[in-house]
């Protein structure tokens, strides 16, 4: 690079944003405080168990404290279409990006591996077991967190119409303490007899263009309790088929103004 | 750079051939390659540092490449796709730029460079928002409930991010093999004769690890005189000892006088896996991975065949979905 | 995303042109928009494939890819996002 080139650099790097208000400039401030950048550097994290847990980098980790955590479980629950598996796959991107093996159980045989790897996720370090029965995904589940093979076991109950109970999973609970994997269950029902901390999956709105829809946004609200600010993560689906992106925190404007 | 980085390639003008030959000359080099534009490209570099360098050098190797088939490009490195995009463009041909801190870089920019919708550009007039920089000090939440999500994204974009994940590749293993010949050798192509078993060496090794080579690193020892030094970019990357022996061959035919040579160390500077199928011989849980592939045996054992899957992409571009994906039974 | 290795039978339903509901494992859903729809012509070298796509957005918020295969009339649900 020349000279030239680098001093042109140099003075647009050193541009700032110009004419804010007092305001936007201490709502930035909390933003930043607050915001994915903070969490993604571990600056925030509300639990110190760097190693152990499944920061996935996006506004989903200020839900969930950090990322789930290894030896417990976390259900993402909410209705069809609404882009829980979308967060899922992120989530198995993460458990693999260190070199962990995730193992998927898939009772409605309906993985589909393209929109699993346009969300990140490494086809091959994935295990992909059709276990058709309730019977067969508890075994397969329990086996998986069992082995101290896999970092993160993912059991997708299917769509209502297709697949098992959550309820099901139950037999699998006792797994999961002392495993060092986490255990995520996607599902559209939250079961009555398993409890398990969930995330609660919500369609905010469509987003329409020319009088069609296109996509969607939608957020996710965390286990109460474990997310003391009990803020909702913001994500939109841009496109049939795309992955969510990451909108960020679903802050109220006067709270943010009131600090 | 740590972190997200993007490197943005684009070439002004450019024709149809030039397209197609950058897409696939981008696509030899480098494991991610969008398509943002004719002639404009987007190359995910996040985690390859170990395995192609520094980002910057990554560029100016892509520079020179394509300066060798008279293809002037801009290239622009910076955390996000957008700002890399709009680094690139504001560059001029033949260089490259970077910037760490993709907000700042975009802020004094006009706010036509965002894509936002008409309407939404005027509003944002009249609230006295002509620079990103405006546009990115508003907060988030209040972006999104006036205007909606495409805005916010628009907004996102500003702010230099980029929601994407990051995915690391497996560092390479080290790969040096030497020779020493009790007669010196003076002939090019004697030279290059006597490089085989070397170069045939290189390329068992790159096997073993499931690596092509990116960058070869040749020390010559010779009788009185300094060691001479060959550094060669193998582009697209290749384990094949007829590709390698084929760049060496070059790099020596472009020097004149070689002396008398005794010796050689040849190095694997850096190596990519190769395409296809890899076993993770690399993966940092190796032991792991044999445990969850014993699950996956003992599984098959108890629900039968086709049930314990690897899923392949053999077509992304499949009009049939169900013809994009081929499914194996996890054995190893 | 949702790919069906098995695709689901489905059946659709009309009112006078206007598609208003999609059954599936026994369940109507009132389809509330046709989003998308595109044909799919493969292997015409040999049978063929022949497919009718539609992509539906339904009341409860189901948005899915259903397929009518031209050669049998049949209907089947394919894919689901999610």
């Amino acid at each position: 690079m020349g000279p030239a080139a680098q001093a042109t650099e140099r003075s647009e790097a050193q541009g700032s944003a110009v004419g804010s208000t007092g305001l936007a400039r201490a709502i930035a401030r909390i933003e930043g405080r607050y915001g994915t950048h903070a969490l993604a550097r571990g600056g925030a994290s509300e639990r110190h168990r760097d190693e152990l847990a499944l920061p996935t980098g996006t506004s989903l980790d200020l839900v969930t404290g950090g990322g789930l955590a290894a030896g417990e479980p976390l259900a993402f629950v909410g209705p069809a279409s609404v882009g829980k598996l979308s967060l899922a796959f992120r989530v198995v991107a993460t458990a693999q990006r260190t070199g962990g093996m995730v193992a998927w159980i898939d009772p409605s045989a309906s993985l589909d591996p393209l929109a699993a790897v346009r969300s990140g996720v490494d086809l091959e370090r994935l295990v992909v077991v059709r276990a058709r029965s309730a019977g067969a995904a508890a075994l397969a589940a329990s086996a998986s967190l069992r082995s101290e093979g896999f970092r993160l076991v993912v059991v997708d109950t299917g769509p209502a119409f297709a697949g098992i109970g959550s309820d099901e999973l139950a037999p699998v609970l006792p797994s999961v303490r002392g495993s060092p994997a986490a255990l995520l269950v996607v599902s559209e029902d939250r079961g009555r007899r398993v409890a398990i901390p969930t995330c609660t999956f919500e369609r905010v709105s469509w987003e329409r263009r020319f009088e069609r829809t296109v996509g969607w946004t939608f957020e996710v609200g965390g286990p109460r309790g474990h997310s003391p600010l009990d803020k909702r993560a913001l994500f939109a689906v841009p496109a049939l088929g795309a992955a969510a992106t990451d909108l960020g925190r679903r802050a109220g404007l006067a709270e943010a103004a009131a600090s | 750079m740590t972190g997200p980085v993007t490197l943005a390639v684009v070439a002004r003008d450019a024709s149809a051939p030039l397209h197609e030959w950058l897409l696939a000359t981008l696509r030899g080099a480098l494991p991610r390659v969008g398509v943002l534009a004719p002639g404009a490209f987007a190359c995910d570099l996040a985690g390859t540092d170990r395995l192609l360098g520094a980002p910057p050098v990554v560029a100016r190797r892509i520079l020179a490449r394509c300066e060798r088939a008279d293809a002037f490009v801009s290239i622009g490195i910076a955390p996000a796709p957008f700002v890399a995009r709009v680094l690139a463009e504001r560059t001029p041909p033949g260089e490259l730029r970077a910037v760490s801190d993709g907000q700042s870089y975009l802020a004094p920019l006009s706010l036509d460079i965002v894509p936002l919708e008409e309407k939404v550009r005027d509003e944002l007039a009249l609230l006295g928002l002509r620079t990103i920089g405006d546009f990115a000090a508003l907060p988030r939440a209040a972006v999104f409930d006036r205007f909606g999500s495409a805005v916010a994204r628009a907004h996102a974009l500003a702010r230099g991010e980029y929601g994407d994940l990051v995915r690391a590749d497996a560092p390479p293993r080290r790969i040096l093999v030497r020779r020493v010949w009790d007669d010196a050798i003076v002939s090019r192509e004697q030279l290059v004769f006597a490089l085989r078993g070397a170069v045939d060496e290189v390329e068992a090794r790159l096997a073993t690890d499931g690596l092509a080579a990116l960058r070869l690193d040749l020390r010559l020892v010779r009788e009185g005189a300094a060691p001479l030094r060959i550094d060669r970019t193998i582009l697209p990357p290749a384990r094949e000892s007829a590709a390698l022996l084929r760049s060496l061959r070059w790099a020596l035919e472009e020097r004149d006088d070689l002396g008398h040579v005794t010796g050689c160390a040849l190095g694997v500077v850096e190596a990519e896996p190769a395409r296809g199928r890899q076993i993770g011989l690399f993966a940092p849980d190796g032991a792991r991975w044999e445990e969850a592939i014993a699950t996956a045996r003992y599984l098959r054992a108890k629900l039968g065949e086709g049930v314990v899957l690897r899923p392949r992409v053999v077509d992304a571009e499949a009009r049939l979905p169900e013809r994009a994906t081929e499914w194996v039974e996890v054995t190893r | 995303m949702r790919l069906f290795a098995e695709p689901l039978p489905a059946r659709l339903v009309w009112d006078e042109g206007d598609l208003v509901g999609l059954l599936v494992a026994g369940q109507r859903h009132t389809v509330v928009e046709t989003m998308r729809r595109w044909r799919v012509e493969a292997d015409w070298w040999k049978d063929g494939v022949a497919r009718d796509y539609l992509t539906l957005r339904t009341a409860d918020g189901l948005v899915c890819d259903v397929y009518g295969d031209r050669r049998t009339g049949a209907w089947w649900l394919q894919r689901v996002m999610d």
